[in-house]
């Protein structure tokens, strides 16, 4: 052991010393693919980037990094990705606030279309309105006339400024013609006790952080945000279905690649990962938190992020939300 | 009786031979992470995370709490020797155990925190098995307007913290405060004081003040004179605390296991104070006050105790409501919905067997953790006596490194570099760093909760006084704050004492 | 009496009092940019106010102070070993990610050692460092993947491929 390393040490000084050529350009990949997440481990885009990864390191036979470069509400992250080189070694996961941070962020460093190539579309996953026990509300209806009754007591809590959930509440607001108070949290989870204890009326929250409490009767679900029921609650309603048609809000995710990434390499990404996207292993666990898998071609993830943002564009101007 | 029944369940889950192993691998990793600085917990979790996907939910659990309190022990350990302080908790320990260590019983100030520790980690496996779901209750009864009023109390008990002149304990209370509101404001989203970096969005990191307040500040100061020789080495008395340090640690050791208890129940901020307040308790009450400053093993032994209580308790609000307390709860809850597992009130019913077993081997971690630290207490000592022009620059190269894994940045390690200079200046100045600190914690924290107390109440401040718990605590606050500001009152209350 | 020197007598006071106040008023500006609101409904720059001002009025009190209340000297600045810390601090940041870690290591150290007087070379001293950088390299990115390069991009093109999985 000791002598394997002083070994490699001292080819290593020889290596500095002799100016070797570079390595030459083999078919992708021949080293390493970093994917970059710009959240803290943990979270669900993380935990994504992991389980996926794993599965590409074994399909490609390259050691996949997960490198977090959390910050800046997932913007720090995506800048560096964006100012990467393109040439595949470097990708980036990014949840739905990509579709938002415009709207949200004046001085934004990266363009959100422009200076990504997509790769697959990876996941989404459903929102929970949940209230607390104390609003007698049981269904969607009952809810939106509780609130106009009682514009004084509605709140709601969010995971921050711009946020899915806070974009899923004012869709609702814009679209059932009410008012209620934003209060903002640092993350949804520590929205929970104030929901709980009653201080705050309801919550948008994924399926996969409020399900316990909605199944020990904590806080009380009404419905979904997505056009589907979800597959961990199917007896709870669409909001579309319940009460307000065609409204969908949801917290997704997907794989992106700088702009100018070759599309050889961007489709050999987007199979892979596709592929990883399908193994029973990662579906399963997946699925038991609530998250469900996507997939499908770069082109559609492409249309699908265009269509988020002009989407959310139209929400924050009527909710009247400026980038800061 | 059905706390014994789940005892015994947890234990027989725990104290397998394949949970056994995991929960020592946790604790061993932990220790050695705690350890070297600024490499924290929650990195090391972040890390490692991917290693347990293939064990079973119960051994991974078991032993990312392993590393978790393993890590605590390793932080304490580098606070006394090198005044390195990794976390929140252990700059405290820093303040009179690095002064017991450079009076040469560092021996002593090692053995008194591990012993502390234990206590307080086996007061609280009993604590969280009897008294979880009820706990429960309490961090679901408590809203912005109890926490605002909780950081205040704390806020007053970091001047108390202060050695020197009130007014530089103020001022540098202050300016903890503006630092920590470095970043992405919570409930506008606006930046503030980050310069356009991006960066800096997310605020500063505890870690890159601390070890450039600390670390750097402390190694430039140790430079000044040139001759290094006698920075570190004095003649070691004695590795295992005497009968008299036995003695005067029992009580604080209590004092510090209680408090630690109740603020590590909160999971919005609470176990960040458990080691601060109970440091200022001490230095309030206990007899021996005239020592804190010189290396008083009241100031190991409260605050020891009382972090590892928190840290404990923090498990309840996890486990029971899903509400992680710190980024390592975070990750924990991560593992186990990468598990299967949603982490929040049914685990308990649902999941019996790995509630309790996780709650079993964590008393059976603490106990490993006794067995290992106890030993290696001759070796750190040793360590701390290489010559000190060769200690320094490695405890660079940690602090380096540490600093850059935080987020893989090099931008952390030049801020560094602007704490450092900044902390060497204030030593020079008699500006204590760890009021500072206590402020930068406490900063962004303080506002938010004020914020959104108002938002809810709807503007009316009347919130504050009229929620019970959190009049207690202002009165509280402002009773400790008189005794601050008024020394005389202070006196007068001393010879009470001694008369009475 | 005006154009009488004025004495400082307690220079700690005095330069702490001027670094609160220097950091306090710059604080004040740049918050100025920031919605105020009021006190109901508190905007991004109202907290931030009131912790500056509350520095200032510690610094102006700290710096008045100075003149009349006798302190002791602040001793003399060990400006050399401060410079060398720092910059070998700096040149860490700097090297990593373009040289690697094992570069930046030995620049930190080498650096920094020569803050101290006793700073000489040593083949043992030097062997230690190896062991070090060695040391760092197998627990920090190889046992706990830290994504820190070995060899930074300045080098790779003279190191095998192989070398850097």
């Amino acid at each position: 052991m000791k002598l394997k390393m002083l070994l490699s040490t001292a080819l290593l000084a020889c290596a500095l010393s002799l100016a070797g050529t570079p390595a030459p350009a083999q078919t992708y990949p021949s080293k390493p693919i970093k994917i970059i997440v710009p959240v803290t481990p943990g979270g669900a885009i993380d935990i994504i980037a992991r389980l996926v990864g794993e599965k590409m390191r074994i399909s490609l036979g390259v050691p996949v990094v997960i490198e977090n470069k959390p910050g800046a509400s997932n913007n720090l992250g995506a800048d560096i990705a964006a100012k990467s080189a393109p040439d595949g070694y470097t990708i980036l996961i990014v949840a739905s606030s990509h579709a938002t941070s415009k709207f949200v962020y004046k001085d934004l460093s990266y363009d959100p279309v422009k200076d990504f190539e997509p790769i697959v579309y990876t996941h989404v996953v459903p929102l929970l309105l949940a209230v607390n026990p104390g609003v007698p509300a049981k269904t969607v209806p009952e809810l939106i006339a509780w609130i106009k009754a009682n514009p004084g007591q509605a709140s709601y809590g969010s995971s921050g400024p711009g946020g899915s959930l806070h974009m899923a509440a004012e869709l609702f607001m814009s679209m059932s013609g009410t008012k209620m108070l934003h209060v903002p949290y640092k993350g949804s989870a520590a929205a929970h006790p104030d929901l709980i204890g009653g201080r705050t009326k309801m919550i948008f929250d994924t399926v996969s952080a409020i399900q316990g409490h909605v199944k020990s009767g904590a806080v009380r679900g009404l419905a979904v945000t997505t056009l589907t029921r979800s597959s961990v609650f199917p007896g709870l309603p669409t909001i579309s279905e319940a009460a307000l048609p065609g409204y969908d809000a949801s917290t997704w995710g997907g794989m992106l690649a700088p702009a100018g990434t070759p599309k050889e390499i961007v489709a050999k990404l987007n199979t892979v990962i596709n592929a990883a996207l399908k193994d029973e292993d990662v579906r399963a666990k997946l699925i038991a938190s609530g998250i469900e898998v996507q997939g499908g071609t770069p082109e559609q993830f492409d249309s699908f992020i265009k269509s988020e943002i002009e989407k959310w564009g139209k929400v924050m101007k009527d909710a009247g939300i400026e980038p800061e | 009786m059905d706390i014994l029944s789940n005892l015994w369940l947890g234990l027989s889950v725990a104290a397998t031979p394949l949970n056994l192993w995991w929960c020592l691998v946790g604790c061993f990793l932990g220790t050695a992470i705690g350890v070297l600085p600024g490499l924290g917990p929650a990195a090391t979790i972040a890390m490692l995370l991917p290693a347990t996907f293939g064990l079973p939910p119960v051994s991974s659990l078991i032993m990312l709490a392993g590393i978790f309190y393993g890590a605590q022990y390793g932080g304490s350990t580098t606070a006394i020797l090198v005044n390195l302080p990794g976390e929140t908790s252990s700059v405290v320990t820093a303040l009179e155990g690095h002064r017991m260590a450079r009076r040469g019983k560092a021996g002593r100030a090692l053995a008194v925190a591990a012993i502390a520790s234990f206590f307080a980690g086996t007061v609280c496996t009993f604590l969280i098995a009897l008294f979880a779901p009820p706990l429960a209750e309490v961090a679901i009864k408590f809203g912005p307007a109890e926490y605002f009023s909780l950081m205040v109390l704390g806020l007053v008990a970091s001047i108390v913290l202060a050695h020197g002149s009130i007014l530089h304990a103020f001022g540098m209370v202050f300016l903890g405060l503006l630092l920590g509101l470095v970043g992405t404001d919570v409930n506008s989203g606006t930046q503030r004081f980050s310069f356009g970096i991006s960066e800096l969005a997310d605020g500063i990191n505890f870690v890159i003040v601390a070890m450039g307040m600390f670390g750097i500040g402390e190694i430039i100061a140790n430079l000044e004179s040139g001759d290094t020789r006698d920075v570190m080495v004095k003649k070691v008395t004695g590795l295992w605390p005497t009968r008299e340090d036995f003695r005067r640690m029992i009580a604080p050791t209590l004092r510090g296991t209680a408090l630690g208890s109740i603020l590590g129940i909160l999971p919005g901020g609470g176990a960040a104070l458990a080691s601060f307040g109970a440091y200022a308790l001490e230095k309030k009450i206990s007899k021996y006050r005239h020592e804190f400053g010189t290396g008083a093993v009241e100031g190991v032994a409260a605050p020891e105790s009382a972090n590892n209580a928190g840290a404990q308790m923090s498990f309840i609000p996890m486990l029971t409501l899903g509400i992680p307390a710190n980024p390592v709860m975070a990750l924990m809850i991560g593992a186990m919905v990468i598990q299967g597992i949603q982490p929040g009130p049914s685990v308990l019913t649902d999941q019996p067997a790995l509630f309790w077993g996780v709650i079993a081997s964590m008393w059976i971690g603490n106990l490993m953790l006794v067995v290992l630290n106890l030993p290696l207490i001759g070796i750190w000592v040793k360590m701390i006596s290489v010559p000190y022009h060769l200690l320094y620059p490695m405890i660079l190269v940690f602090c380096a490194i540490g600093v850059y894994s935080l987020s893989n940045a090099a931008f952390d390690v030049y801020l560094m570099v602007l704490f450092g200079g900044l902390g060497y200046v204030f030593k020079k100045l008699d500006c204590e760093p760890a009021p500072m600190l206590l402020g930068f914690i406490l900063g962004p924290m303080m506002e938010e909760f004020l914020r959104r107390a108002l938002l809810l109440s709807k503007g009316d401040p009347g919130v504050l006084v009229t929620q019970p718990i959190s009049a207690v605590l202002l009165v509280l606050a402002f009773c400790l704050l008189l005794l601050v500001l008024v020394p005389s009152f202070g006196r007068t209350r001393e010879q009470a004492f001694e008369e009475g | 009496m005006a154009d009488m020197p004025i004495k400082i007598s307690s220079p700690k006071d005095f330069w702490a009092g001027l670094i609160y106040l220097a950091i306090g008023a710059a604080a004040i500006w740049i918050g100025s940019h920031y919605r105020f609101g009021v006190a109901g409904r508190m905007g991004p720059g109202y907290f931030p106010f009131v912790l500056a001002g509350g520095l200032v009025a510690v610094g102006v009190v700290s710096f008045v102070r100075s003149f009349v209340i006798p302190g002791s000297r602040i001793g003399t600045i060990a400006w050399k070993p401060m410079l060398i810390v720092l910059s070998a601090n700096l040149l860490f940041g700097f090297l990593l990610p373009r040289a690697g870690l094992v570069v930046a290591l030995v620049a930190l150290t080498l650096v920094s050692a020569a803050a101290s007087r006793e700073f000489r070379f040593e083949w043992r001293a030097s062997l230690g460092l190896g062991v070090l950088v060695l040391f760092c390299a197998l627990v920090f990115v190889k046992g706990l993947g830290v994504p820190m390069p070995i060899v930074g991009s300045w080098l790779e093109p003279y190191v095998p491929a192989s070398w850097l999985f």
